[in-house]
């Protein structure tokens, strides 16, 4: 065991720390004091947290120690400090995407996100490494450098949000945001030991989150509890106008009914995991079967009900997530042009206009992001669309109307891994995209089809020196269904 | 649910990786174009296994929004509202002129040639 896992969940956890600001049993000026000397402590190690803003921090701690003292309602995150992943917008730091791109960006705004947790009296102290523009699972692929996985210095923390994972697993934050294209929240979650909740598509307004791919991009907590994620998806949850895409729905009661008798859930796991077809393996790691093996037991032994479903286009969802993702990125990503924001390269006097977009774009892009917009370009271009785009739109259909008949043979939540293993060495996959790319078997689904998932910490793989790491299971709703979703975690967690 | 394998490189040419550099307003170097032609080609292979499988009658989703959304009805009141300050989006830009322009090359006569 490091320093860095001796010292993971120390952190009260952001319910209770609420619980006494409000209640002034502690400021949050010592609250944020605390924070900060855990992470000068501990983030040099795990490189989770990219830029610390004391001042501001500071700041805003006394703000919600003076409306206490006022006797005013401080918001439900009163005085709880949180870091924030790199490509959510604040008019606090910079917002740089982990990119050369945008390395001295400054927003104007802060994304609904931050507003929102503002206003719920909550504290941000830092920003968090990531991939570059949300792009990798491993977050090896940063202008920041790699960060650490808290649990073995050796490997990697996940990603893309593997910034946020490592910081609240080592304890550094009580809570922090990540973003989740094609299971950038859960798997580092999983790879680290924490809980992370990716909402229904729609449930969080995506307005201020650098755009990677539109139709699947959503933010979401990375926690040290389920009962946390619930109380900031509260926050976070709800309709807003700077986001058309934003459902109208008011945001859930996701905490009243939290504790959930397993007795009244089913669970529903995929067939092709309890039974491999005769000649196939899972694929999956031993600690990961295992775990899985563990999970099912101990849901049936405590009354809960077990139903083997089947998920058929689940073997083509990681061909029609990279193509989807891919193409929406070569359009989003095409706003970088070193004219209105970003990197611009220096070039000579009688360059032309096409030249300062190339050159700007070639140098501010790392080449996995430039090999993402190059794959999203060739799909999308003339003579390719049917074949690959339209193709991959079509498989997106028949991905969701798998969850949605395991929902309508009663399932209250499909049970599964996040990845087919613990967390791998760092640079164990940087050479090769494609097998970087298949570790996400597991997550991508659940983006195309636009449903909340969960990941909850639940077992340890025993690695070859000794090193406990960590496995989360996967847990995923039908949308819009994140207080069920989150009453199902929480069964998991008390039998973890 | 099976775990996916990798297989055999796509054959793609130079000339592919070129045409959607310039497409994608990229410009590699020759190096990076034998690696992107390598990589790039390992996952369309992996990716064509989608032409194996029979569509016929599904309609292609775009948006899981249709489950959370009357996409029929008007998401936004059609009414302006006020846009960042230009102060605010120029201070965003890499090189301005005349203190209230974007700067970007000559694009009239040969300038603009891509």
């Amino acid at each position: 065991m490091t320093d860095s896992q001796s010292a993971a969940h120390a952190l009260t956890p952001a319910h209770i720390l609420a619980h006494q600001v409000r209640t002034a049993a502690r400021s949050a000026a010592s609250i944020t004091d605390d924070a900060l000397a855990r992470i000068a402590r501990g983030n040099p190690p795990i490189n989770a947290l990219t830029q610390v803003f004391a001042d501001h921090a500071r700041a805003r701690a006394a703000h919600i120690d003076a409306l206490v003292a006022a006797g005013q309602d401080p918001g439900p995150l009163a005085g709880v400090p949180f870091a924030i992943k790199e490509n959510i917008c604040t008019t606090f730091g910079l917002t740089t995407c982990a990119s050369r791109m945008l390395e001295h960006y400054r927003s104007p705004f802060d994304a609904t996100v931050i507003t929102r947790l503002l206003a719920a009296g909550a504290v941000p102290i830092a920003k968090a490494n990531c991939d570059e523009f949300a792009m990798g699972g491993s977050t090896e692929n940063s202008i920041f450098g790699p960060t650490r996985n808290p649990h073995d210095h050796t490997r990697v923390a996940g990603g893309s949000s593997g910034g946020s994972a490592a910081a609240v697993a080592a304890g550094l934050v009580p809570f922090a945001l990540g973003t989740d294209t094609g299971g950038s929240i859960r798997q580092p979650a999983s790879h680290c030991g924490c809980v992370g909740l990716k909402p229904t598509y729609g449930r969080v307004s995506r307005y201020g989150l650098v755009a990677y791919a539109s139709s699947l991009d959503q933010c979401g907590p990375l926690t040290t509890s389920v009962r946390d994620a619930a109380l900031i998806a509260a926050v976070l949850c709800g309709p807003d106008e700077h986001d058309a895409t934003c459902s109208p729905a008011p945001s859930p009661d996701l905490l009243t009914r939290l504790e959930e008798p397993p007795e009244s859930l089913m669970f529903g796991i995929p067939r092709q995991l309890l039974h491999p077809p005769a000649g196939t393996a899972t694929g999956n790691s031993p600690g990961v079967s295992h775990a899985l093996a563990l999970a099912i037991k101990k849901l049936e032994a405590a009354g809960a009900h077990v139903k083997p479903i089947d998920l058929p286009a689940s073997d083509h969802a990681i061909a029609a997530y990279y193509l989807v993702a891919t193409a929406e990125a070569s359009s989003n990503l095409a706003r970088f042009d070193g004219v209105r924001f970003g990197h611009r390269a220096e070039l000579s006097p009688g360059a032309t206009l096409a030249e300062l977009y190339r050159r700007s774009r070639t140098e501010g892009f790392s080449p996995e992001v430039q090999r993402r917009i190059m794959l999203g370009t060739y799909a999308l271009s003339s003579g390719y669309y049917d074949a690959y785009y339209l193709r991959a739109l079509k498989v997106r259909r028949l991905v969701k109307a798998d969850f949605d008949a395991a929902f309508a043979q009663g399932c209250t939540a499909v049970l599964m891994p996040n990845a087919p293993g613990p967390a791998f060495r760092l640079g164990e996959k940087t050479s090769d995209p494609l097998s970087m790319y298949l570790q996400d078997v597991y997550t991508v689904g659940v983006n195309l089809a636009g449903l909340p998932a969960i990941s909850v910490p639940f077992a340890h793989e025993i690695g070859p020196d000794g090193t406990g790491l960590p496995i989360g299971l996967q847990l995923v709703g039908p949308a819009m269904g994140e207080a069920m979703l989150l009453r199902a975690a929480r069964v998991l967690e008390k039998l973890a | 649910m099976s775990q996916p394998s990798t297989t055999a490189a796509r054959q793609l040419t130079e000339a592919d990786v070129l045409h959607v550099a310039h497409l994608a307003q990229l410009d590699p170097t020759p190096q990076q174009i034998t690696q992107y032609r390598a990589q790039l080609g390992s996952i369309l292979a992996y990716v064509d296994r989608l032409g194996t499988l029979d569509l016929t009658n599904v309609e292609p989703m775009s948006t899981p929004l249709e489950a959370t959304l009357d996409l029929a009805a008007p998401q936004a009141a059609d009414a302006p509202t006020p846009p960042l300050p230009h102060a605010a989006l120029l201070a965003m830009a890499p090189a301005i002129s005349h203190e209230h322009y974007l700067r970007v090359p000559k694009v009239i006569g040969d300038g603009g040639a891509a």
